[in-house]
C-alpha cells in the first residue's frame, strides 16, 4: 500500500528510474545470463564425479611437476 | 593454459567492477548522509532540512538504480570466465556472498522503498528509522564483500580437501572477522564516506559559486565537511593499521608498493619517483625522493628498526629473518601438487596404503599448494611499477585532503563557506580527487596481490576456465556498451536534477 500510493503520486523521474531498473533486469538476466553466461562446470559436466576430476586435472597441471631436489 | 583469455578475462573484469564501483562509493557514503541530515529535520522540525534530505535521497536513488545490480555481473563472470577460481573457492565464498545478497535485497531493497516513497505514508520516527536501516544495510552488505576480498588476499579459516580441490571452510568466524577483513572494511568504509561527502560539497559549491540555493548549499555544506574532515583523519589511522597487517600478510605487496628492493632495519618510506633504472638486487631502494627514516618499520612492525624484508629478500631468501627462497616455496608447491595427483592415481587403482602416505604429505604441504604452478621465483613479485604508484596517488590525495577539510572547516566555523572563489573552486574538483583516490587504492590492493587470485592458493594463471578468448572478447565490448550507457544515463539524469536544483527538482 506505501509502495503504491508512494510511488503512483510520485513524479516521472521514479518513473524512469523504475523502467531502468526493469530493463535493465530482463536484460541480464533473460538475455545475457543465458545466452552469453553460461555456467562453465554446469554446462560441461552432468554429475558432480565429473566435475571433480575435470577439477584435479585442470588443478595439478604445471607447466613442470618435476621437483628440484637440490 | 591460453595467455590471452586470462587477459582479456581480467580486462572484463576489472571494466565491469571499475564502472560497478562508480556507483558503490557514493551509495555507501550518501545513504548516511542523508540519514544525519534526517535526523537533524526529525530533531528541528525545519522543513529546509526534509527539503535538503529528499534532494540528497533524490540524487541517491538516481546512483542506487542504475548501479543497482550491475555488481551481478561478476557472479556471470565467475561462472564463466573463471570457473576453476569458482570451484576451489566456492566453498568459503559461499557464504559471505549469501549473507551478502540477504542484505541487499531484504535489508536494503524494503527499508529504500520506505524511506523514498514512505515520507507521507508512515510516521516520522519509523521513517527515520528506515532511512537509518538503509544505510546499515548498504554498509553491511559491503562488509561482506570485504570479507570474501580479505580471503583472497590472506586466506584463513579454511583447509584444502585433497579429494574435490575445494577451499572448505573450517572457520566462519576466522575467515569473517581476520584483522585483514576488518582493517579493509574500514578503511573502504571511510573512504566511501569522504567520497559520499565530496558528492556533496562539489555540487554545494557549484550552487555557491553561482550564488544559487545559498541557503541549501550551506546546509549541505555544514554536514558534509565535518563527516569528510573525521573520514580523512580516521581514513589516517585505518590506514596505518592496514600498513601493519598488509606488511605481515603481503610482504611481498608492500615491497612493491615502497620500491623496496632490499630489505633492512630501519626501512625508510620515501617520497618520490621510482628510478627505471634499477632492477632487484641493484641496491636498496628503487626511489628517487624524500626519505622519511624508519617510517616503513614503525607503520608495518610498529618499531623503528624492525626488518623490513624487500623484494630480493622475498625471491631470493633470507636466512637471518628465516626467509624461504621463492624456489623453496615453489619446490613444496609441487609437492603437494604431485601429492594430490598420486592420491587420485592410487585411488583409481585402490591402494589405500599410497592414498593415506600421499594424504599425509600434501597436508604437510598444501599451504604452498600455489607456489608450485609459478614458473619462476620472480613470479612472486607482483608489478612494481603500478603497485608503487597507485599507492603513492593514494596517499598524496588523502594527505591533500586532511589539509583541505581542516581549511574548509575553519572557514565553515567563520561562517565564510559562502565567500572565497578559490576554495570552492577547489571544491568543485573533490569528488574527482575521490574518486581517482579510492580507484588507485583498489587498483593498489588487487594488481599488489598478483600473482595470486587468492593469495600462496590459487595463482590468476590457474583460475580462469579453458574457454575461447573470443567469447570474452565478445562480451568484454558487450558489457562496456551496457555499463557505458547505464553510467551516462546516470550522469544526464543527476546533471539534470542539479542543474534544476533542491526546489526545482522532482523528488
Amino acid at each position: 500500500m506505501i509502495f503504491k500510493k508512494g510511488f503512483w503520486k510520485n513524479s516521472t523521474i521514479w518513473y524512469k528510474l523504475f523502467l531502468i531498473i526493469c530493463i535493465k533486469m530482463i536484460f541480464m538476466f533473460i538475455l545475457i545470463k543465458p545466452l552469453f553466461f553460461p555456467n562453465f562446470m554446469k554446462t560441461n559436466f552432468n554429475s558432480r564425479d565429473k566435475k571433480n576430476s575435470f577439477m584435479i586435472k585442470e588443478i595439478t597441471t604445471t607447466e613442470d611437476n618435476k621437483i628440484d631436489d637440490k | 593454459m591460453d595467455f590471452l583469455m586470462i587477459d582479456w578475462a581480467r580486462a572484463q573484469f576489472a571494466m565491469t567492477i571499475f564502472i560497478h564501483f562508480l556507483f558503490v562509493p557514493i551509495t555507501l557514503g550518501m545513504t548516511v548522509l542523508v540519514a544525519i541530515m534526517e535526523s537533524i529535520y526529525h530533531k528541528t522540525g525545519k522543513e529546509e532540512w526534509k527539503n535538503a534530505t529528499k534532494f540528497w535521497q533524490l540524487l541517491l536513488a538516481i546512483n542506487f538504480a542504475i548501479g543497482l545490480a550491475t555488481g551481478i555481473i561478476h557472479e556471470f563472470e565467475f561462472g564463466t570466465n573463471w570457473s576453476n577460481y569458482s570451484w576451489v573457492m566456492g566453498d568459503v565464498f559461499g557464504a559471505p556472498l549469501a549473507i551478502e545478497g540477504i542484505f541487499a535485497f531484504f535489508m536494503e531493497a524494503s527499508f529504500g522503498v520506505v524511506s523514498i516513497f514512505g515520507w507521507k505514508r508512515v510516521s516520522k520516527k519509523f521513517h527515520l528509522f528506515s532511512t537509518w536501516m538503509l544505510a546499515l544495510g548498504t554498509n553491511l552488505s559491503g562488509f561482506w564483500i570485504i570479507v570474501a576480498n580479505a580471503f583472497m588476499q590472506h586466506p584463513t579459516g579454511y583447509k584444502l580437501n585433497i579429494e574435490t580441490a575445494r577451499a572448505e571452510m573450517t572457520s566462519f568466524s576466522e575467515v569473517a572477522l581476520q584483522p585483514k577483513a576488518i582493517d579493509t572494511f574500514l578503511h573502504q568504509m571511510s573512504s566511501a564516506y569522504l567520497l559520499g561527502a565530496t558528492f556533496m560539497i562539489t555540487i554545494a559549491a557549484y550552487y555557491l559559486l553561482r550564488k544559487r540555493d545559498v541557503v541549501f548549499a550551506k546546509r549541505s555544506m555544514a554536514v558534509a565537511i565535518p563527516f569528510a574532515l573525521i573520514n580523512a583523519y580516521f581514513l589516517f589511522l585505518v590506514g596505518d593499521m592496514q600498513t601493519a597487517t598488509v606488511t605481515q600478510m603481503q610482504p611481498t605487496k608492500i615491497a612493491a608498493t615502497e620500491g623496496l628492493f632490499e630489505g633492512k632495519e630501519g626501512a625508510p618510506i620515501i617520497v618520490g619517483i621510482l628510478n627505471p633504472n634499477k632492477k632487484p638486487g641493484d641496491g636498496q631502494t628503487a626511489v628517487w625522493g624524500i626519505p622519511f627514516p624508519n617510517m616503513l618499520s614503525l607503520l608495518g612492525k610498529h618499531s623503528m628498526n624492525a626488518f623490513v624484508p624487500g623484494i630480493k629478500d622475498l625471491i631470493d631468501g633470507n636466512n637471518k629473518y628465516g626467509i624461504l627462497p621463492a624456489s623453496e616455496l615453489m619446490r613444496r608447491g609441487k609437492i603437494a601438487i604431485n601429492a594430490m595427483n598420486d592420491y587420485h592415481k592410487a585411488k583409481e587403482s585402490k591402494n589405500e596404503a599410497l592414498m593415506a602416505e600421499n594424504k599425509k604429505i600434501f597436508e604437510e604441504y598444501s599451504k604452498y599448494f600455489g607456489y608450485g604452478h609459478l614458473q619462476k621465483p620472480e613470479d612472486v613479485i607482483p608489478p612494481i611499477g603500478v603497485t608503487f604508484y597507485t599507492f603513492h596517488i593514494m596517499v598524496g590525495l588523502g594527505s591533500f585532503f586532511m589539509i583541505f577539510f581542516v581549511i574548509l572547516y575553519v572557514r565553515l566555523m567563520k561562517g565564510k563557506i559562502a565567500d572565497g572563489k578559490l576554495w570552492l573552486k577547489i571544491s568543485l574538483f573533490t569528488l574527482l580527487m575521490a574518486y581517482i583516490a579510492t580507484f588507485a587504492g583498489w587498483g593498489m590492493a588487487e594488481v599488489g596481490r598478483q600473482p595470486w587470485t587468492v593469495f600462496g592458493l590459487l595463482p590468476t594463471i590457474k583460475s580462469a576456465t579453458p574457454i575461447h578468448v573470443t567469447n570474452v572478447q565478445m562480451t568484454f565490448f558487450m558489457f562496456l556498451i551496457l555499463l557505458g550507457t547505464l553510467t551516462f544515463a546516470e550522469v544526464k539524469m543527476i546533471l539534470k536534477q542539479i542543474k534544476l536544483g533542491p526546489n526545482k527538482s522532482e523528488h
